[in-house]
C-alpha cells in the first residue's frame, strides 16, 4: 500500500516541479552560452562581456529560479503535509484502507525526495554553465580514469555512500520534526499554525537538552575512535533516533487523536 | 460475513467540553437504506466519521462488519463527505485510478459510464469543473464501488430539488443491493420515499430506531411529520411583550 501511496505522492511532486527543474537547467545553458560566449575575452579572471546588460538579466532569473524552487519545495513540503493529511484532502487520505504511519511515510519519503532532487538539479544547472567542453565531459577515458581510481580505493565509494546516507538522514530528521510540530499544534481547537510553530521551538529546547545529555557520555567519544567511518555511522545513529521518534508520535497522534481542519 | 453491518456500543464523543455523540447504542443490519436523522449538531456527522475512521471515539466500542475500524473495515465503506477533497492537480480520472489502486470493489468502466451520463467530462481538470459537476464526481467515485457500507453525510444538502431527486435516483440505481446506505440528513420529506429504516439523533444520543413501515403503522403518520414533532424547536417563554 505503501507504493500505491508513493505513486500518487510523486505524481503530485511532478505536477509541481515538471516546470520548475526543466526551468533550472535550461536557464543554466542559456547563461553558458550568454556568459561565456567565443566572442567574451577573460581578462585578469574577470569576464569582458560585449552583453553585459542581457548576462546580468539572464544571470539573475537563473539564480531567482535557483531561489523559487528552494522555497517551492519547502513549501511543498509543508503544504502537501497539511493539505493531504490535515485539511480537506484528508478525507479522502484517511478513509483509504492503509495504515496511519503509511501515509506519514509516503510524504515524508516524497519530502526528502523533492530536496534531493533539487540539490541535484542545482548541481548540474552549476556544472551546464561552467565553460567546460562538451569533448572534455563526454571524454570515456576520463571517466574510465575515474572509475579505475575509485574501483582501486573503494573505501572512497563507501565514504561517498556513508555521507549520502547521513545527509538523507539529516534530511528526514528535519521533516519529521516539522511533520510532529504540525501534530501537536493540531492538538488544539484553534490557532493551531501558531500552536505548530511554539512545538517546533519547542521540541528544538527538547533537543538541545538532549544533545548536552548525550555529549557528556564519554562513550560516544570513545566511539569515534574505532576507525574513520565511525563519526558517519554515529552521526547517522544519533539522527535516527529523534527521526524515529517523530516518526512514531506523529503516527501516533494522526492515529489515536486525529482531527481534521474542518473536522 | 457478520449478519450485523453496523454495531455500536456505548460510544461517546466529545469535543473538549462539547459531547457529541452519548453513549450511542446502534445495531444496523444489511441490504438495507438507513436514515440517519436529526437536527444540525445532534452528532450524525460524527457518528459518520467514527465508522469511517476519520475520528476515534472516546469511549466504547464500534465494529463494522464484526471488526473495529481499521484498514479491513475502509476498504468495505464508501464514504461521499459533506465538503470536496481533491486536489486541486488531479483530473476525474487520476481519482479513478487511485480508488482503483486501493479499492478491489471499485468499478472503473462504471465510473466513466456513470460520467458520460451525468455529462461529466473525466479528463477535465477537477480545479476548472463547477461545484455542481465537482459534486458529481464524488457522487460516481462513491457509487462505482461495490460497497458492503455506504455512508453518505448530507448528500442533498445545498442542492436544488431537481438536483436532489437525481442525486436520489443515482444512488438508488447504483448502490450494491447486498450492502447498506446510511445517509445522513435533516431534509426528510425528500428521502423518505426511498428509506427502509430510521435513526433519529437528538443531541448525541439514539432517540428512535425503528422501520419505516413500523412508524407508519404505529405512529399513523409519516417519518418527516414525526420528526417535525420531536425536534420541533421550543419558543421562549414567560416574556411578556
Amino acid at each position: 500500500m505503501l507504493r500505491k501511496l508513493l505513486k500518487y505522492d510523486f505524481r503530485s511532486m511532478w505536477k509541481q516541479f515538471s516546470v520548475i527543474w526543466p526551468a533550472a537547467l535550461v536557464l543554466a545553458l542559456v547563461n553558458r552560452f550568454i556568459l561565456f560566449a567565443p566572442d567574451n575575452n577573460i581578462i585578469d579572471g574577470a569576464i569582458r562581456m560585449d552583453n553585459g546588460i542581457l548576462a546580468i538579466i539572464s544571470m539573475s532569473v537563473f539564480m531567482g529560479v535557483l531561489f523559487a524552487m528552494f522555497i517551492v519545495s519547502m513549501l511543498y513540503v509543508l503544504k502537501r503535509f497539511y493539505r493531504g493529511l490535515l485539511g480537506d484532502e484528508g478525507y479522502l487520505m484517511h478513509t483509504l484502507p492503509v495504515k496511519t504511519w503509511q501515509l506519514v511515510a509516503s510524504k515524508l519519503v516524497c519530502a526528502v525526495l523533492v530536496t534531493v532532487v533539487n540539490v541535484i538539479v542545482a548541481g548540474l544547472a552549476m556544472f551546464l554553465m561552467m565553460p567546460l567542453k562538451w569533448s572534455d565531459v563526454f571524454n570515456m577515458r576520463f571517466w574510465g580514469d575515474i572509475f579505475q581510481g575509485l574501483a582501486h580505493h573503494p573505501g572512497t565509494i563507501l565514504y561517498l555512500l556513508e555521507f549520502c546516507l547521513m545527509m538523507g538522514m539529516a534530511l528526514a530528521f528535519a521533516v519529521t520534526q516539522v511533520y510532529l510540530a504540525m501534530a501537536i499544534g493540531h492538538l488544539f481547537s484553534r490557532r493551531r499554525v501558531l500552536m505548530s510553530v511554539v512545538a517546533y521551538f519547542g521540541l528544538n529546547i527538547l533537543l538541545t537538552m538532549a544533545i548536552n545529555v548525550v555529549s557528556k557520555f564519554e562513550f560516544i567519544h570513545h566511539l569515534t575512535t574505532f576507525g574513520s567511518h565511525a563519526p558517519f555511522w554515529i552521526a547517522i545513529g544519533l539522527l535516527a533516533v529523534p527521526t524515529t521518534l517523530f516518526f512514531a508520535g506523529t503516527s501516533y497522534q494522526y492515529r489515536q487523536r486525529f482531527r481534521l481542519v474542518h473536522a | 460475513m457478520n449478519e450485523l453491518l453496523i454495531k455500536s456500543r456505548g460510544v461517546s464523543k466529545s469535543y473538549g467540553r462539547k459531547t457529541a455523540l452519548d453513549r450511542v447504542d446502534l445495531d444496523v443490519g444489511r441490504d438495507r437504506i438507513v436514515g440517519l436523522l436529526g437536527p444540525n449538531g445532534s452528532g450524525k456527522t460524527t457518528f459518520i466519521k467514527l465508522l469511517c475512521g476519520l475520528l476515534q471515539p472516546n469511549c466504547g466500542e464500534l465494529a463494522v462488519n464484526g471488526q473495529k475500524i481499521g484498514p479491513e473495515t475502509k476498504a468495505q465503506i464508501s464514504y461521499l463527505p459533506d465538503r470536496m477533497y481533491f486536489a486541486d492537480w488531479m483530473k476525474a480520472t487520476d481519482l479513478f485510478d487511485l480508488f482503483r489502486d486501493f479499492y478491489r470493489d471499485f468499478d472503473y468502466d462504471k465510473a466513466l459510464a456513470m460520467c458520460r451520463s451525468l455529462g461529466v467530462d473525466p479528463k477535465d481538470k477537477l480545479k476548472s469543473m463547477s461545484k455542481g459537476t465537482k459534486e458529481k464526481v464524488q457522487l460516481v467515485l462513491v457509487m462505482a464501488r461495490k460497497a458492503q457500507l455506504y455512508l453518505l453525510d448530507e448528500p442533498i444538502a445545498g442542492v436544488d430539488p431537481a438536483a436532489r431527486d437525481f442525486i436520489l435516483q443515482t444512488i438508488l440505481t447504483n448502490y450494491n443491493e447486498e450492502g447498506t446506505v446510511l445517509i445522513s440528513t435533516h431534509l426528510i420529506s425528500d428521502i423518505e420515499k426511498v428509506l427502509d429504516e430510521v435513526v433519529f439523533l437528538k443531541e448525541g444520543r439514539v432517540m428512535l430506531h425503528n422501520t419505516v413501515d413500523n412508524i407508519r403503522e404505529n405512529e399513523g403518520k409519516s417519518v418527516d411529520a414525526l420528526f417535525r414533532e420531536i425536534f420541533r424547536a421550543q419558543p421562549m417563554e414567560g416574556g411578556n411583550f
